[in-house]
């Protein structure tokens, strides 16, 4: 069973949604959505508050593992795009509390942050647009930016497993090629997007709509650890070759 | 408390009770009662609940309603007649509803035109197509006759001015009771007539009326409810049914595929063309499209005068064809199940089942569509297909000429239902839990609701599980636990019980339409799923090419000429019944022994045959199972001949399944049927000894195994999304914001997923499982089966013969239709992640 796998030179994918950076002694985790069941909850979803407590633990395991300095959250901490709701001034609260310990913290601004910059100063966090590290520009990527090489998320990429029968399983996923890495979401509820079935205009991201993205490697997280499934355009030849036999 | 009518009461005393306008109306017109009549309308008039169960064509109809109509008049006459609600009439279907409407303006009219009276007896009509204004206008004049569905008479309950009108009641009739009450129409139904009952001072005349169905006392205490009586009317006896099983092959199992349509398809022109009118009845969808498209095909004659009708056509395409029908235009209809309740659809002289219908009730209600008249015979002919069709077949035909029905199943302690209720009730006023609790248990099917389900249910709708802040966008109740009292929170709560009230969940149907934009009909989602540009399928009796799909629609062509590449669809397949499943083991049974001692004289050759083949085998009956283990095409096969109902078999099968993946460690796929199932495995992997495939059959765990072989299967998610909408966990309608079926699909599978780890008790999900086991399962027979294999009451043989006998072919020609999950996620995963990488090889 494989946990982590370095994708770029001192970049490290891990099993644990997150990617690690030894070098600099950084996390960076993306896309928690925090307060997404007050969301659902408007729409009519009677849906019983979940995320926070699973994050929390997930994120103190990784601090436990790593130890890290930094941890820099790669946009859409929360999720209502309107105002604030009580849940998430309540939950994002807690969470940065967790992060705050000792490290820095960077938030990213995702699409979805439009109101987060007010409860973030009550917490002495920085928040910017993007962040640079070396050669590499972190960025939420619901807008197209400058830099060779990007990590970004907003997509939250999984791929279908279908087998035979029709059964079907769904895993998230990293997906990247030399310059662009996509992070899988950090939230256990968010879907996302399918790559195995997707088209180009199928993508959330304007970058990943002009990149050839059946050329991305996909990097998928699973119970049994990390597994390599070669390229999108691999996978989807694979889909329709069997979908022809059935 | 429930008794059989056992008066028949004669013409004059009958007259003696009617108002004279009715009485002379009623003599000119049809100068004598019916059977139906004679037994019930004296009690109905002497305040009698009555269950009535007639054949078509018997006078059903009046005998409900004319004794109402009758002290109606007299009131009429003396300028007594109210503005409020005397006779209140639930059907399950709209069609049904204009039918009656007509059928009780027509009487009226004619005796107005013989007799002047003044006040005029309103009849209305409330359905979801009722309009606006409509409505208001019932408000201020209420129909003195209100015709509507289970789902609008709930609505009508909380409606705070209407529901007056309802306070006096005076008869409540329920058609086609029989087909609400082995479903959740039925359970939502039974506890809107407790509701509108409890406040009543004097409780309304219950009259419901019914096909053919058994046991007949069940479904009286369906109608009345716990503690009241009940008299039944039966007199289906009275018709005369004529059925015949016909094969239209000489050899039912060497025929070659194309000579026995052939042949299929000259019987069926034989039999429409020396009838006047024929009604064909198909188990599936696909199967009716694809006899209209072949008769078509087959016949020039009939290109305008046959036709589809089946739930996935648009209403108006139905409407059409009813229409057509009863205008005596089309020579023959083929339909699923969508003509088997009591539209008027005129004169039908012939019934074909094509295949078996499964069950012995349905083929009596299937057949008792033709023959309009009471005196008439109803005529029906099966056609059969294949050996294990025949043998079936004429079990069945036996059985219904002995009039043995199968048992009804009527949902027990739906807790989706109740929350509904629940819900409606707190709108109405603030109850004490143990008021309400009496209200809900005298509807039959939660007569024996445990208390502790009803406080949870309390606790869930008024988000007692949450903090709370969280409460008050959860809470749809209040619920003080201890002073034992609840209400109703909040102004939104009453729209949102308006808006999203009702049992039927939403179709997962794709809309198909033909470009530019012509609607055509609607294809389930896993259909829509398998096809590809290009394939040519068959939809409404007319061929389409598959062009693209986009959302939850998906573009189709025309292509008159193209032959289907898509064969059938996935089928909503019928299930056999347990009682005839119990009849054909012993026909089995009796069969052999009848062989064996050479007194086969009487039976049909073609099941001497097969009977002889599968006796060089073993021939599995009501007392002995047989399981063969063989390999074949690189599986090895297990198959089990389990002849139980489909619905216990389901069950039977994916328990085991599941027992053998856990045993050895394997992906077991599953194919089912209605006589048994097949266990396969890939052939490398280690064979089953015989002790093991003994020790499948142990009681013990049972439904816990059943549980967890469900585990994520699509049909679990999908119930739940159901149950979840049913019970107002996800609001198809929240402030006017529809959400989409997809939509409704996602937050299910999210909010499973989170239920299931925060509380395994919780009662949307406990009541998916019980709807699963329970309704569309059979777990209390599979666990009586199960249990007489272990008293030695059934025994089991094992055969290793190494091919398959021929009653198994059946089951191995179905292919593999779920699969077991490995219950280790993880090797699963990496076993499916090898198969990918595999594909990707080859593909490279």
């Amino acid at each position: 069973m494989k946990s982590e796998m370095e994708i770029w030179d001192g970049l490290i994918a891990t099993d644990r949604y997150c990617i690690y950076m030894p070098e600099e002694n950084t996390v960076i985790i993306s896309d928690l959505h925090l307060g997404y069941e007050g969301v659902l909850r408007m729409e009519g979803v009677a849906m019983p508050r979940y995320q926070e407590k699973v994050i929390i633990e997930k994120l103190e395991n990784i601090i436990e593992e790593y130890d890290p300095e930094k941890i820099i959250v790669n946009g859409d901490f929360k999720h209502n795009f309107g105002r604030n709701l009580r849940q998430e001034w309540q939950e994002v609260g807690n969470v940065l509390n967790t992060l705050r310990r000792k490290r820095e913290v960077i938030l990213i601004r995702g699409n979805h942050d439009n109101f987060l910059k007010t409860i973030a100063s009550k917490f002495d966090v920085r928040m910017v647009n993007k962040y640079d590290m070396g050669s590499i520009v972190f960025a939420h990527g619901h807008r197209d930016f400058e830099g060779d090489k990007k990590v970004i998320a907003h997509e939250h990429p999984s791929i279908k497993l279908r087998d035979k029968v029709g059964a079907t399983i769904s895993l998230p996923c990293y997906l990247f090629s030399d310059e662009i890495i996509v992070m899988p979401a950090f939230s256990p509820l968010a879907s996302g997007t399918d790559v195995s079935s997707a088209d180009a205009d199928d993508y959330l991201s304007p970058i990943l709509k002009r990149h050839n993205v059946d050329k991305f490697r996909v990097l998928a997280i699973s119970d049994a650890g990390l597994l390599d499934f070669s390229t999108v355009g691999n996978m989807k030849k694979a889909n329709c070759h069997r979908n022809s036999f059935r | 408390m429930i008794e059989y009518a056992k008066q028949e009461y004669s013409d004059d005393e009958i007259y003696s009770i009617l108002a004279p306008e009715v009485r002379e109306w009623f003599r000119k017109k049809y100068g004598t009662f019916t059977p139906p009549q004679k037994y019930a309308l004296k009690e109905i008039h002497d305040g009698k609940n009555t269950l009535i169960s007639s054949p078509t064509g018997s006078g059903k109809t009046l005998s409900a309603f004319l004794a109402a109509i009758s002290e109606l008049l007299m009131l009429a006459k003396k300028g007594k007649l109210e503005d409020r609600i005397y006779v209140l009439y639930i059907s399950p279907l709209k069609a049904l509803n204009n039918d009656i409407e007509r059928n009780l303006e027509e009487p009226l009219q004619e005796i107005y035109s013989m007799h002047d009276i003044e006040d005029k007896i309103r009849i209305g009509v409330r359905t979801g197509d009722t309009t606006q204004k409509e409505r208001q206008q019932q408000a201020r004049k209420p129909p003195h006759i209100f015709i509507t569905t289970p789902e609008s008479l709930s609505i009508v309950l909380n409606a705070p001015k209407f529901s007056q009108k309802l306070r006096e009641v005076k008869w409540v009739i329920v058609d086609e009771i029989h087909s609400l009450a082995e479903n959740k129409r039925g359970t939502h139904l039974s506890l809107s007539l407790e509701r509108l009952c409890h406040p009543m001072k004097k409780k309304p005349i219950r009259i419901g009326l019914s096909a053919t169905i058994s046991p007949m006392e069940q479904i009286a205490k369906f109608l009345v409810g716990r503690g009241r009586k009940c008299l039944i009317v039966d007199v289906n006896f009275l018709k005369k049914v004529d059925i015949k099983v016909i094969s239209p092959v000489g050899s039912l199992i060497y025929a070659p595929a194309s000579e026995s349509s052939d042949a299929l398809y000259k019987k069926l022109d034989e039999l429409i063309s020396s009838h006047r009118t024929t009604l064909i009845f198909t188990n599936t969808r696909s199967a009716t499209e694809r006899v209209v498209f072949n008769l078509k095909k087959r016949f020039e004659k009939y290109e305008n005068s046959i036709e589809a009708h089946h739930g996935s056509l648009s209403r108006e395409v139905r409407i059409e064809v009813e229409e057509r029908l009863k205008k005596g235009e089309l020579k023959c209809v083929v339909s699923s199940t969508s003509l088997e309740l009591g539209i008027d659809i005129g004169y039908i002289d012939l019934v074909i089942l094509l295949g078996s219908p499964k069950s012995v009730t349905r083929a009596l209600q299937r057949i008792g569509r033709s023959g309009h008249f009471l005196h008439e015979v109803s005529r029906g002919r099966i056609v059969v297909l294949d050996r294990d069709d025949l043998v079936e077949c004429t079990v069945l035909a036996r059985e219904a000429k002995r009039g043995r029905l199968d048992r009804v199943h009527i949902p027990r302690n739906a807790l989706d239902v109740l929350a509904q209720h629940i819900v409606g009730m707190a709108i109405e006023k603030r109850w004490e839990v143990d008021e309400a609790l009496k209200v809900v248990k005298r509807a039959y099917p939660y007569t024996a609701l445990p208390e502790k389900d009803f406080t949870n249910l309390l606790k869930y709708l008024s988000g007692g599980h949450e903090e709370l802040e969280g409460r008050k966008i959860y809470g749809k109740i209040w619920f003080d636990e201890k002073e034992r009292i609840f209400g109703r929170r909040g102004k939104m709560v009453r729209p949102i019980y308006y808006l999203n009230i009702g049992t039927i969940p939403d179709e997962v149907g794709i809309r198909v339409y033909s470009l530019p934009k012509r609607y055509v009909g609607k294809v389930e989602e896993p259909f829509a799923e398998r096809l590809k540009k290009g394939d040519i399928f068959v939809l409404a009796g007319k061929t389409y090419e598959f062009i693209k799909s986009k959302g939850m629609r998906i573009y189709v062509a025309p292509r008159p000429e193209a032959a289907p590449t898509i064969p059938s669809w996935f089928s909503e397949q019928l299930p056999l019944s347990y009682d005839l499943a119990m009849q054909i083991g012993a026909f089995r049974r009796e069969t052999e022994k009848a062989i064996k001692e050479g007194n086969a004289g009487s039976i049909h050759p073609e099941i001497r045959e097969y009977f002889e083949e599968q006796m060089h085998f073993s021939v599995p009956n009501d007392r002995k199972i047989v399981v063969e283990n063989f390999i074949r095409d690189g599986y090895r096969h297990l198959v089990f001949h389990t002849l139980v109902g489909r619905k216990a078999n389901d069950a039977i099968a994916r328990v085991f399944a599941y027992r053998l993946s856990k045993m050895k460690g394997l992906n077991v796929k599953l194919a089912i049927n209605d006589n048994g199932f097949d266990m396969m495995y890939s052939s490398k992997k280690r064979d089953v000894e015989n002790e093991e495939i003994l020790s499948l059959f142990s009681s013990h765990n049972l439904r816990a195994h059943l549980k967890d072989a469900l585990g994520n299967t699509e049909m679990l998610k999908r119930r739940f999304r159901h149950v979840a909408t049913r019970s107002f966990m996800i609001l198809k309608n929240y402030l006017g914001h529809e959400m989409s079926v997809s939509r409704q699909q996602r937050n299910a599978s999210m909010l499973f997923k989170v239920v299931k780890e925060i509380d395994p008790d919780f009662p949307a999900l406990k009541e998916t499982y019980r709807e699963i086991m329970e309704d569309a399962m059979d777990i209390e027979n599979a666990e009586d089966f199960v249990k007489k294999v272990e008293e030695g009451k059934i025994k089991v043989q094992i055969l290793r013969k190494g091919l398959p006998s021929p009653f198994s072919f059946n089951i191995l020609a179905m292919g593999s239709t779920d699969v077991v999950l490995m219950e280790d996620r993880k090797m699963l995963v990496q076993e499916m992640h090898r198969e990918m990488m595999e594909a990707i090889g080859n593909e490279e």
